[in-house]
């Protein structure tokens, strides 16, 4: 079993635990259920639900934005890059909106002063 | 030490990592014909393509099987998966002459990432949020918990060289300049809120709750605070938390992300709050990224706008905290009781995969701003190749989790309800500086920035 030199990200007791795990006709029939389980449910149950129509149409809307509701950083999604682009330009384009505090002396747009 | 292990862990996912991003910059240049070609010279900015983009590639998303839209994408993954078996292999044979074979076992962990990966693509899951890290960790853990891990499989489940691969990689992706997206209100609601929600968590968690553990207490903190899984790994490798603890952190954040991107619409709307309030609002307080997105728009194209930009400033954060966690964690937390570390100390312990994480982060910020055509060619070099590649790194870091983790073990991390208290509080605590800070950004100090935003 291999060691964590420093600890790091290391388990408790659970790797030598596992290896108690016996490769048993038992642990084979739990992995075969289950597996059998989740082939109904990815195969036949989500396609059932991603056919209603609310969750269609909300599916189709995302898609369409670019937007991954998975992603885990904003490089992920089309929507991330493209909505940057659109904010840094109307920042430029702006500067006083955006960088201007009321009381430095800066006009900001939109308060009328 | 035997000479087998001459190389750390560090080191080895620093020469995976700068390897693979490596290879992106360097094909990305040639196919798009040089730096310094004709078309750059002549101000026309070069149109830069990444050849990887076509040979290594995620599962597509489906909605009935998985090769409705083609075979393409399987071609893709296995691009992937021998892109990485064969860089891993490589220097783990560099590293450590005695692991020569670890192409093996590499191999079969991969094939039980793509399984993960193809789960999490169907659209309903997708649609709800529930990332490939879930699905990964729960095929590790069927595996371990049913017929046990093989010595073969046990010795590719590397959580901690693929964790930081993907971490390294995930360098390349925070571009400094990005800081500064939404001008004052962005840095306000993102780096202001953000890390005094973390830091006043953390102190929750150990002088009120009194926590056992402080990196599980760490961990939650920063994945609440920051932004979700990615956060919740880069914190978990920089004060080296336990899997068990960022298997707890992860589920905890992808139950409540679920919930608060489909609560979190409907209750700015019963509020009464504008679009970019509103936008801001969901951006600094739903932990994952893409939920963000959604929930954003749901409530407009303005909101969305608001929302993305806003989680993407925190995003930017993740390499600062991982820093600023990993030298606290040295300094304060890891040292001898009274005695102050000196600076030799300090770097002896200091988790060196950080550097690499921050060398890349400043070395793809630096061509961002300064090369012509720059974001184009930085998209290009991530979407192309280094994204995919650190995807699959953090999926087969999951997987090892899952085949290393006894469930029994898992269930002592959740009993007594601190860790889920330490995230509602946290999260409550965040809900209501966010909105706050929103409001005084977007309608007291910069109601002309909330103008520009809505037109």
């Amino acid at each position: 079993m291999r060691l964590y030199s420093r600890g790091l990200l290391m388990s408790c007791a659970s790797e030598r635990d596992l290896s108690a795990v016996a490769t048993s006709r038992g642990g084979w029939l739990r992995l075969w259920v289950v597996s059998v389980l989740l082939t109904l449910v990815w195969c036949g149950v989500l396609p059932a639900l991603g056919r209603r129509p609310g969750v269609r149409e909300r599916i189709e809307f995302l898609e369409g934005r670019g937007i991954n509701p998975s992603a885990k950083f904003f490089t992920e999604q089309e929507a991330g890059w493209r909505n940057a682009a659109e904010v840094e330009r109307r920042v430029r384009a702006n500067p006083e909106a955006f960088w201007g505090l009321p009381w430095s002396g800066l006009g900001v747009e939109g308060r009328g002063d | 030490m035997s000479e087998s292990r001459r190389f750390s862990e560090d080191l080895l996912a620093m020469l995976v990592a700068g390897t693979v991003l490596s290879v992106s910059l360097l094909v990305t240049v040639l196919e798009s014909g040089g730096v310094f070609s004709e078309s750059v010279v002549s101000g026309g900015g070069p149109s830069w393509r990444n050849p990887m983009k076509l040979l290594v590639l995620l599962p597509a998303a489906w909605e009935v099987h998985p090769f409705e839209s083609g075979w393409e994408w399987l071609r893709g993954a296995a691009g992937a998966g021998l892109l990485i078996t064969v860089v891993m292999s490589a220097v783990m044979w560099l590293g450590r002459g005695s692991e020569v074979r670890f192409w093996q076992p590499c191999v079969r962990v991969f094939l039980l990432s793509l399984l993960a990966y193809v789960l999490a693509e169907q659209k309903v899951v997708k649609y709800y949020g529930l990332e490939y890290a879930l699905w990964a960790l729960l095929i590790g853990l069927l595996i371990s918990n049913t017929i046990g891990v093989s010595k073969v499989l046990s010795a590719g489940a590397r959580t901690e060289l693929y964790m930081k691969t993907g971490l390294v990689l995930l360098g390349a992706e925070v571009l400094f300049g990005k800081l500064l997206a939404l001008g004052l209100p962005g840095i306000c609601v993102s780096w202001v809120v953000t890390p005094v929600v973390l830091i006043v968590t953390f102190w929750f968690g150990q002088r009120v709750l009194r926590m056992e553990s402080a990196a599980l207490n760490m961990v939650i903190s920063a994945d609440m605070s920051v932004c979700g899984v990615s956060a919740a790994i880069a914190t978990a490798a920089a004060c080296r938390a336990k899997k068990e603890e960022l298997t707890t952190a992860v589920g905890i954040s992808l139950a409540f992300t679920v919930m608060m991107m489909v609560a979190m619409p409907p209750l700015i709307q019963a509020m009464g709050l504008g679009p970019v309030v509103g936008g801001a609002w969901v951006g600094g307080t739903i932990d994952s990224t893409g939920a963000v997105g959604a929930a954003g728009a749901m409530l407009g194209k303005e909101a969305e706008v608001v929302a993305t930009t806003i989680k993407m400033i925190q995003n930017m954060l993740i390499g600062v905290v991982a820093f600023g966690v990993a030298v606290y964690w040295v300094t304060c937390v890891e040292r001898t009781a009274g005695v102050r570390p000196d600076v030799s100390e300090i770097w002896r312990r200091f988790p060196r995969f950080i550097l690499g994480f921050l060398g890349a982060s400043v070395l793809v910020s630096v061509l961002y701003e300064n090369l012509s055509g720059g974001p184009d060619f930085v998209k290009a070099v991530v979407d192309g190749g280094t994204k995919t590649v650190r995807s699959w790194c953090f999926c087969m870091a999951f997987l090892s989790i899952g085949l290393e983790t006894n469930l029994r073990t898992l269930a002592k991390f959740l009993r007594g309800g601190k860790p889920l208290t330490l995230y509602v509080c946290g999260q409550l605590l965040n809900l209501v500086l966010s909105l706050l800070m929103s409001l005084l950004m977007f309608e007291v100090v910069f109601p002309g920035a909330a103008d520009v935003l809505r037109k």
